[in-house]
């Protein structure tokens, strides 16, 4: 692929990455970072990145994985004004307004991109298991493990 | 009542006049407030990260532009090294500081060279900087053009002779651009004195009301 078509695709999906970069790590310079990490992977598949209709998910998918383990790193080593994600749909089983990182964190990758999904993005089981790939039933499945889990989790916490 | 996600609202976005959430968000205080901020996000990378980032993500893709910019240092030495400004100019009013210089190199396929102030460059070439400071300096690199356009393209602390990480891509359109190099944390303030600029920009090397030292330098884009 040339220069020119890479800057084309740049200006197409940039803007789309930085604003999922900027929703997940708060921060305009991380997210400025990542916006090039992630876009240099999605250059990895330049099929799906050229066609409409596939691109969206699937940066949001590249997107996602990126930023929750940026998020990951950074909790590691301590940096926690990454940590908190404003909760966009408030569940009956998740009534938190803030979804933590010391919640998340003890959850695998893929969990962890089910329940932002559903969570802070306000997306349906439908169209979370559409960008990851994933069946609806698989999401259901996890999210209610991780409802859960975080549940016992933060009562625990406050006990 | 339940809201758009967001991709959804991405989707939307992309072609609003054939969106199926176009009803909701017509009605939806919330959901076209969240649109703005998208919009204004978006302006934000086309701005900010688009054109500082630009050089980086087509790098590694394109060996021999990389091959050209690992020679640009040797370039650098071989020339004389550019001072853009120095000294009081007539309609600068800021204190006097440390030395600031500023030196851009372009990519040609004849290889990389130093950029002369208001030389003639490819409008869509690509450009790196290399500044040099006698105090440590919490530098911010600027550009402008004819129609106040600004793009901020290095916030950072440097100090001595520095090359700056990446580069950047002119935007392709033709006519003037002035690069400032300001020591100022103040970047809001900078910022607007550079849009002042705007129809200026061939006439006007120097922002008034700077406290720090500072630098630029001129381009004449060329498709």
């Amino acid at each position: 692929m040339n220069s020119d078509r890479i800057a084309e695709l740049y200006r197409t999906w940039g803007p789309a990455i930085y604003r999922r970069c900027l929703r997940l790590l708060r921060d305009p310079e991380a997210a400025r970072d990542a916006t090039q990490e992630v876009f240099r992977k999605a250059l990895s598949s330049p099929g799906k990145l050229a066609d409409p209709a596939t691109a969206l998910p699937f940066i949001y998918r590249v997107a996602t994985n990126h930023c929750l383990n940026e998020r990951r790193n950074a909790g590691r080593r301590g940096e926690t004004e990454l940590v908190d994600l404003d909760v966009a749909v408030i569940h009956p089983d998740f009534p938190q307004r803030r979804l933590v990182q010391r919640v998340l964190s003890r959850f695998d990758s893929r969990t962890q991109s089910i329940a932002v999904g559903v969570l802070v993005d306000g997306m349906e089981h439908e169209e979370v298991a559409d960008v990851l790939g994933i069946s609806r039933k698989t999401v259901s499945r996890r999210l209610a493990r991780f409802l859960e889990h975080a549940r016992k989790y933060l009562e625990r916490s406050a006990a | 009542m339940n809201h758009p996600s967001e991709l959804k609202l991405e989707r939307h976005l992309l072609d609003p006049g054939r969106s199926p959430i176009a009803g909701h968000v017509a009605g939806c205080d919330r959901c076209r407030d969240r649109l703005l901020e998208m919009e204004k996000q978006a302006e934000d990378f086309r701005r900010f990260v688009y054109p500082a980032t630009l050089e980086d993500v087509s790098r590694r893709r394109w060996t021999p532009w990389r091959t050209l910019w690992l020679l640009a240092p040797a370039a650098g030495l071989a020339a004389v090294l550019l001072i853009v400004r120095t000294g009081r100019t007539s309609d600068y009013t800021g204190s006097k500081g440390g030395g600031l210089t500023l030196t851009a190199y372009v990519a040609l396929p004849s290889g990389a060279k130093t950029v002369a102030d208001g030389e003639i460059v490819p409008a869509s070439a690509s450009l790196r900087f290399r500044v040099r400071t006698s105090q440590p300096c919490t530098l911010a690199l600027f550009s402008v053009d004819a129609a106040g356009q600004v793009s901020r393209l290095y916030a950072q602390e440097v100090r001595g002779d520095v090359a700056l990480p990446g580069g950047i891509r002119l935007d392709g359109n033709a006519g003037p651009e002035r690069f400032f190099a300001v020591c100022d944390r103040g970047y809001d303030a900078v910022e607007r004195a550079v849009r002042e600029i705007g129809p200026s920009v061939r006439q006007k090397n120097a922002l008034p009301d700077v406290q720090g030292p500072q630098a630029s330098l001129l381009i004449e884009k060329k498709p």
